[in-house]
């Protein structure tokens, strides 16, 4: 599966840089509550995976019921996250993921790292072409 | 398939900083935004556009250089 790198932020006024970011479709495995499509940055300096807690409460988690560790680097200070297991689908992939959901995540994209997503993927990225790669390393659902 | 518009850093303006946004699946406009991605969903499907693309805007993207 190839992904175009999106221009999405700024980082100051009049420059941008262009991110590896795609839209995943979230799913709760117990109630099959959906959303259709969040935007995520794949992160190989991310530990693992991290979405913004109000999009765990869209799909029907309890949030702060899961298994809470501490988490750093893209939040303001100390920060916690709680743990969930969840479907995420990608490019008609749905791949069985723990996904820790912060209310102190001060980066606008959810993050996939290390933990989760890049054992499970083959992922090359190539920045001059404008595009990065995801090919699915495990058997599908 | 429609084209998918892969420079937004336009649409996500700082109009909509610290708040919830959904694009069109075309990533061409905002179709709902509000204080929870649910609020901006349900501006979205007001809207017609059933399944929207969520992200959240920031309000001070020059300390996201990690």
């Amino acid at each position: 599966m190839k992904f175009p790198y999106e221009k999405s932020i700024l980082l100051i006024e009049g420059a941008s840089v262009l991110y590896p970011t795609l839209n995943v479709g979230l799913i709760n495995p117990k109630t099959k509550k959906t959303i259709s499509a969040y935007k995520v940055l794949v992160d190989s300096g991310a530990a693992g995976c991290v979405f913004r807690g109000l999009i765990g409460e869209v799909i029907g988690l309890d949030v702060t019921s899961g298994e809470e560790l501490p988490m750093s680097g893209v939040t303001k200070g100390n920060a916690k996250q709680y743990l969930h297991p969840v479907i995420i689908e990608i490019g008609g992939n749905k791949i069985d993921l723990v996904v820790g959901f912060s209310y102190d995540l001060s980066f606008p994209f959810g993050l996939l790292g290390q933990l989760g997503f890049f054992e499970k993927f083959r992922i090359c990225f190539d920045q001059p072409v404008g595009d990065f790669e995801i090919t699915t390393k495990i058997q599908n659902k | 398939m429609a084209k998918v518009n892969k420079n937004l850093t336009k649409i996500l303006s700082r109009k909509y900083s610290n708040k919830w946004v959904a694009l069109n699946p075309q990533q061409t406009k905002i179709v709902g935004f509000g204080g929870s991605p649910v609020k901006a969903i349900s501006v979205a499907q007001s809207n017609g556009v059933v399944n929207p693309v969520l992200t959240f805007v920031v309000n001070d993207y020059g300390a996201l250089v990690s």
